[in-house]
């Protein structure tokens, strides 16, 4: 293995290769004097390398068994030989430190990577009560420990990729043998190895890229930070992707439903999670129908309310001095200032925002007769109801559709409600995600994932059999099948 | 044309049911006046025609729809008497859904929503949202309806129940066959061959997956149209006489007016069941719209049914904007539905007598 070492290369020849290779300002070197009067040099990227690593898993066995080349030798055997300098750019870039000794047609290479890490976080986008408490980092190996210490299963498969020509981004494409569907594993990782592009940094991006479908602002892929949503989403049927870099893990393919569904997970019962679906289900369409509604019923269809009600809604709004669509569109969009405000700020800051945002300046627009008193009843429910959903791009997205059909309705009353929310469904109905239908399983319906999965769950039937709409190649959890599955 | 599209059972179901809940049947007053409390005869006469027709579309199915929506006729009766028969059920389509149901809901709109709004806004924001619909193929329009299906049965369940708390059966009595008068007017061979959701039976079964059996979910459908237009049109004569529906210009949705809904804040189920027609129109208009488009672009072998949606949406817009008069309108709407008849029963019996063909669907 080690045949090179009487090789008359000299490591100089190495130095002027990789100082024109790699920023010399990062570079560093490090020269030894070996047995016979030769010398060698270590070669490394000072700010991705563990120094206490280097110096006693490398440097101090080299200086120790100077005067024995076997002994050299065998502290080179602890090493991966590089064949040639793009490997050795590449291992060095990585972290690793490159050992060039005279003679010697290859480097010897060592793994010193000191990953910038911080502690396993509490998640902060996906709250939860009863669940795991920890989340995924910047590091892509410490989340795919992460995922594997959380499915232990011999089956996941993990296939590492690089995306990015300049960047070359780690990604890993994670599955499970036997249960994944084949077609959507396949889709998946082509998509990824077709991207060309040169540098890729982050999971939302990646999952832009993967689906090509930029115009529309649902999410066509779950981002998570939670490992045991992925493992679960693994176990489902389903695949993962991890960017190195990004603390968030891509979940494909993924339904406006999956998108729904709440970090509690399994750890409810059935009555608790049926309650707190119909809740969610509630806040969506408060959020992208509650100030269309508004807007049809006083600005064209007052005719519709009863009369004691009309009477209390139109004293409110007494003394305001413009239309009802004007009112309930300026106040949406400074609703959704406030809230993006409060999402950028810091967290007590962002906090005060949101009380600011939303008691003050809305009582103080009633009490300047601005606004009515109603309108800000409105707008508490439609912020409550975009806030109750669980994912934040899908609630962004229902943000944005609130806008048009609230034009519409209020334009054209009722119609332009009915209108509005027919084109969020043609839209939605358009929507596929590696292959699955976005609205599946309501359309096209599936009975059984409607029932134990998505409404229900978790029936005795969804503990023994995956849900359908993963096209899941096994479907059992239990039974000799399942138990037989296996490599 | 890519034959890629696949759509389900219940998807069929629902695409039949809704297009044959359509608004046409309602915005015949005529009928009403007509008939009266006898009704149910006109009830019973369109179960026989909606059952005939059902039937035929089905054999026309199972025989030969396979393959590209548009080739079954020419399949059936060879190219030149397939052309022509595909072009007259291209046309109906198109008549029938983005002009005769838009039309029926512009109607509705002007005299229950929007008196002063100009009807072309409506037009053409019911034509664009449907064609997009149309655009993107038979499998997102069947999504679009079976969505949307999820909210219209909530608002159809009430609209059906909630008249029926005040309704009296008493007011059909005595059961006895009316003047055959009404039998030898147009408008009622219209109201008759209301249930058309058959029309789409041969162009959406072609892609179902030929595995499964296509009679089951339309059967179902049609009869769930049966269902609720039956008690729709019926149920005003439970509630008021004769000649107070004389008065009402669309009687079945009038009625609404009369039936509160105390748990929500309306005045009345009126609001929710124009939401619901509306809902339903849309669905119409967005499958009609594309089954025209395939059905055109098949005839006259265009690469694909997308090139003619926005062609045909808006030369459905500009026949909706012509200004003619009430009676020119009427006429024009029963020589439209005895071309009903023609494409539906007639046709489809002289193929099926004449043409053995293959059982493409088991």
């Amino acid at each position: 293995m080690f045949g090179w070492w009487k090789s008359k290369r000299k490591w100089s020849d190495w130095i002027r290769a990789l100082d024109a290779a790699l920023s010399p300002s990062e570079l560093k070197w490090l020269r030894l004097r070996l047995d016979g009067g030769r010398e060698a040099a270590v070669a490394y990227l000072d700010s991705v390398v563990d120094r206490r690593r280097l110096r006693e898993d490398v440097v101090r066995p080299l200086v120790d068994a100077a005067p024995d080349p076997k002994a050299i030798r065998r502290v080179l055997s602890m090493g991966e030989p590089a064949e040639s300098l793009s490997e050795i750019k590449r291992k060095v870039l990585d972290g690793w430190a490159a050992v060039f000794v005279d003679g010697a047609p290859l480097a010897c290479t060592f793994d010193l990577f000191h990953p910038a890490a911080r502690d396993v976080p509490e998640p902060s986008t996906e709250q939860t009560l009863l669940g795991p408490k920890y989340a995924f980092v910047e590091q892509l190996r410490v989340n795919l420990n992460l995922v594997r210490s959380r499915l232990p299963v011999e089956e996941l498969r993990i296939e590492q990729l690089e995306i990015g020509r300049r960047s070359r981004t780690k990604v890993a494409v994670l599955s499970v043998k036997d249960v994944t569907n084949r077609e959507i594993l396949h889709e998946v990782r082509e998509g990824l190895k077709s991207l060309d592009i040169d540098w890729v940094d982050d999971a939302s991006v990646l999952s832009e890229l993967l689906f090509g479908r930029t115009l529309t602002p649902f999410p066509l892929g779950q981002l998570t930070e939670r490992p045991v949503r992925v493992a679960r989403a693994l176990m489902n049927g389903r695949v993962a992707v991890l960017v190195d870099g990004s603390p968030f893990a891509l979940i494909v393919p993924t339904t406006l439903v999956e998108l729904q569904k709440d970090s509690e997970g399994f750890l409810q019962g059935p009555l608790n999670r049926l309650f707190a679906r119909f809740l969610r289900a509630a806040g969506t369409l408060l959020a992208v129908l509650g100030p269309a509604t508004y807007a049809a019923l006083l600005a064209v269809n007052p005719q519709i309310l009863p009369t004691p009600l009309a009477v209390t809604v139109a004293v409110t709004r007494e003394g305001v001095p413009y239309p009802v669509l004007g009112e309930i569109l300026v106040l949406l969009l400074l609703q959704d200032l406030v809230q993006q405000a409060a999402m950028q700020a810091p967290g007590p800051l962002g906090q005060t925002l949101t009380i600011v945002g939303s008691l003050i300046i809305g009582q103080a627009a009633v009490t300047a007769r601005l606004a009515s008193s109603l309108v800000i009843i409105v707008l508490a429910g439609t912020a409550i109801g975009s806030l109750i959903i669980v994912n934040f791009p899908l609630s962004f997205a229902i943000r944005i559709w609130k806008y048009p059909i609230t034009v519409l309705a209020g334009f054209l009353g009722a119609f332009g409600l009915v209108a509005g929310f027919a084109s969020l469904l043609v839209h939605l109905a358009s929507l596929q995600s590696a292959g699955v239908p976005y609205l599946k399983p309501f359309a096209p319906l599936n009975w059984y994932d409607l029932v134990h999965y998505s409404v229900v769950a978790p029936s005795r039937q969804a503990i023994e059999r995956r849900p359908q709409t993963w096209r899941a190649a096994d479907t059992r959890r239990t039974g000799s099948r399942a138990r037989q599955d296996g490599p | 044309m890519t034959f890629t599209y696949r759509i389900s059972q219940w998807q069929l179901f629902v695409v039949v049911a809704l297009t044959s809940i359509s608004l046409t049947p309602f915005g015949s007053p005529a009928v009403h006046h007509d008939f009266g409390r006898h009704i149910w005869v006109a009830n019973l006469v369109q179960w026989l025609v909606t059952g005939a027709g059902g039937l035929l579309a089905l054999a026309l199915a199972r025989r030969f729809a396979a393959g590209p929506a548009g080739r079954f006729s020419v399949r059936a009766v060879g190219p030149v008497l397939g052309w022509v028969y595909g072009f007259l059920l291209a046309t109906y389509v198109f008549l029938w859904g983005p002009v005769g149901t838009l039309d029926t809901m512009l109607q509705l709109l002007e005299v229950m929503e929007l008196p002063e709004t100009s009807p072309a806004y409506p037009a053409a924001l019911t034509l664009g949202i449907s064609s997009f619909a149309a655009y993107l193929g038979p499998e997102v329009v069947a999504r679009f309806a079976e969505a949307f299906s999820w909210f219209l049965l909530i608002g159809l369940v009430m609209i059906l129940v909630i008249p029926l708390a005040e309704a009296s059966l008493g007011a059909l009595l005595p059961v006895d066959l009316p003047d055959p008068a009404p039998f030898y007017n147009g408008t009622t061979w219209a109201y008759v061959l209301g249930i058309r959701g058959f029309f789409l039976v041969p162009l959406y079964a072609a892609y179902l997956d030929y595995r499964r059996r296509v009679h089951r979910p339309v059967l179902a459908g049609l009869l769930a149209a049966l269902v609720v237009v039956g008690v729709i049109t019926t149920t005003p004569h439970l509630l008021f006489s004769d000649a107070a529906l004389k008065t009402l210009q669309y009687p079945g949705l009038e009625t609404m007016a009369t039936s509160p809904i105390t748990i929500l804040p309306v005045e009345s189920a009126l609001f929710v069941t124009v939401l619901i027609w509306h809902g339903i129109g849309f669905v119409v208009v967005a499958a009609t719209l594309y089954v025209a488009a395939a059905l055109f672009a098949d005839l006259f072998r265009l690469p694909h049914h997308r090139w003619l949606v926005p062609v045909l949406a808006g030369l459905a817009f500009v026949i909706l904007r012509l200004p003619l008069q009430t009676q020119v309108r009427e006429t024009l709407m029963v020589g439209w539905s005895l071309l009903g008849y023609v494409v539906g029963l007639v046709f489809p019996a002289a193929i099926l007598l004449l043409r053995r063909g293959k059982r493409v669907n088991p």
